[in-house]
């Protein structure tokens, strides 16, 4: 029992944390755009261009930290039993097309394919755990994949929804493949790593399941399969605000991808 | 001349609001800000002069953000424009937030550029605001009514079919009964509307409100199986429904995106 106070303690201090990680990183960009505009704004083109890389890096570092941020909040939500699966009518294969595309504007020399069936899938899903699979598939992709190509296939059968997305990188180490969704802690050779944790959490909870494997001409792929629900009266539909929807994925996207704007993708 | 603006910051955050007072007040259009930090600073500014407009944190020393938009709407029924700015990204928080009045939520951190870019848009007057979209208020009000309604009829509202109902709606609004035909729709979207093969971002938009209006239990869905000539009961519309409904189209310009509009 105190064991479980002192987690479900921990836990909102996680959750503390990472809203409160907004506030100075609010004024960290404000400052950094007020810089832009009193100073570097009237500098000549040549000095401009010079300082246009450290600015980069504060809002690629904000970016940084608004993803930790992001990954957090899911992790402690989920510890506290409030990560549940709202699905609504939703056209799948439009927010897939959408993500890929806008991953694509990240890419740098990276070839996203996306291929969905001519037929536009429609059903019930939860838009922000499809997303967040999406976006943490992808972004894992592009870390192991820094140039070549990575496909995204969406599929759908009377039973369930396939998303299947592959790299041609070097696919998952022997060790990796082991427990591919583990999440991995700071090491000395190693950076957190909590993006495909959050996807088989994410997964589990729209009952379906995420898989890894390396495919034999190499490169890693991933699966999920989510089983198709029927519509009921019990469903809730959620009143949606369009405007903060809209933002808020623009920043999840923005900070998911931020890391590979520039010369910082990592392999 | 253009009046100064009053805009009351309530953030308790002391580098954030100098930072945004001091960005505010280098802008072209007049601003005067006063900069509170708490809850009840902010209900005693409040008392003495009611602003153009709030930037109002939630997270402020009591009462919080909520709560002074609680109070503010007992002391009175209009007020002004409030832009919420908040790292909490709860959808509750948010919806309450919004059912209390507040126009717009932004979530921290966010960049100057979308800041000013709301307040503007909030300050703007409607005749401002037409002058702009090169609309009529009228127009612009009846497309509002069909944002509202769309948004609560199709399951993806920024997608691109979100964007061809609305566009369907307008033509009907420019045109007249004659605007809305399928015919017309497929011309302007470029996508063939109501063919028997394949799909596109308007069948998948039609197809989400036919989907919700009878998730809705509307009446509309029984005027929409007449319409189509089919008898389906209550059963959940399929894909044959909608060519069915394409069909139907074809034979009759339709009006039936202004009935259900019409219908909430």
């Amino acid at each position: 029992m105190t064991n479980e106070k002192e987690l479900q303690h921990q836990m909102m201090m996680v959750t503390s944390v990472a809203y409160e990680m907004r506030d100075p990183t609010a004024v960290i960009l404000v400052a950094k755009d007020a810089i832009e505009k009193i100073a570097i704004d009237h500098l000549p083109q040549e000095k401009q261009k010079k300082l246009s890389i450290p600015m980069r890096c504060i809002e690629q570092s904000v970016d940084k930290l608004e993803r930790i941020s992001m990954n957090l909040l899911d992790i402690s939500h989920h510890s506290f039993g409030d990560l549940k699966a709202c699905c609504e009518p939703l056209c799948v294969s439009e927010l897939c097309t959408e993500i890929c595309e806008e991953a694509q504007k990240f890419g740098q020399s990276r070839r996203i394919i996306c291929s969905v069936p001519r037929q536009a899938i429609v059903m019930l899903m939860d838009s922000y755990f499809f997303e967040r699979i999406l976006l943490n598939l992808l972004s894992n992709a592009m870390t192991a994949c820094p140039e070549g190509k990575i496909s995204v296939d969406l599929k759908k059968n009377k039973q369930e929804l396939i998303l299947i997305v592959s790299d041609s990188g070097p696919g998952l180490s022997q060790e990796r493949l082991q427990s591919p969704f583990a999440p991995i802690y700071r090491t000395e050779n190693s950076d957190t790593k909590l993006g495909l944790y959050i996807c088989s959490l994410l997964a589990k909870q729209l009952d379906g399941e995420l898989t890894a494997e390396n495919m034999p001409k190499g490169g890693a792929r991933f699966v999920l399969r989510v089983p198709i629900k029927e519509s009921n009266n019990e469903q809730v539909f959620k009143a949606r605000n369009v405007d903060y929807e809209k933002q808020a994925r623009k920043r999840r996207i923005r900070a998911e991808f931020a890391l590979f704007e520039g010369d910082t993708a990592q392999s | 001349m253009k009046k100064c603006s009053h805009v009351l910051l309530v953030e308790d955050n002391l580098d954030l609001a100098q930072l945004q007072a001091e960005m505010l007040k280098m802008q072209p259009e007049k601003y005067e800000i006063q900069t509170v930090h708490t809850g009840e600073q902010a209900k005693a500014a409040l008392q003495k002069k009611m602003p153009d407009i709030i930037l109002l944190d939630l997270t402020i020393p009591a009462p919080d953000g909520l709560a002074l938009l609680r109070w503010m709407r007992r002391q009175t029924k209009e007020i002004p424009p409030v832009i919420v700015t908040t790292g909490c990204t709860d959808e509750m928080v948010q919806k309450e937030a919004l059912n209390l009045g507040a126009k717009y939520f932004m979530i921290k951190p966010y960049g100057l550029k979308d800041l000013l870019g709301n307040i503007r848009m909030l300050l703007r007057t409607p005749e401002e605001q037409m002058q702009i979209e090169g609309m009529s208020v009228e127009k612009r009000e009846y497309l509002l009514r069909a944002k509202i309604y769309l948004h609560q009829m199709t399951a993806h509202m920024e997608s691109q079919g979100f964007q061809y109902a609305l566009l369907a709606l307008e033509n009907y609004f420019d045109m007249g009964r004659e605007g809305i035909s399928m015919k017309a729709l497929s011309e302007k979207t470029g996508h063939p509307l109501g063919q028997t093969s394949g799909n596109n971002p308007v069948e998948a938009a039609l197809y989400r409100l036919v989907y919700q209006i009878w998730k809705n239990n509307s009446p509309v869905y029984q005027w929409l199986c007449d319409f189509c000539g089919i008898s389906i009961g209550t059963r959940m519309p399929v894909r044959r429904f909608l060519t069915a409904l394409g069909d139907a189209a074809k034979q009759e310009n339709i009006n039936f995106l202004k009935e259900v509009a019409h219908d909430k």
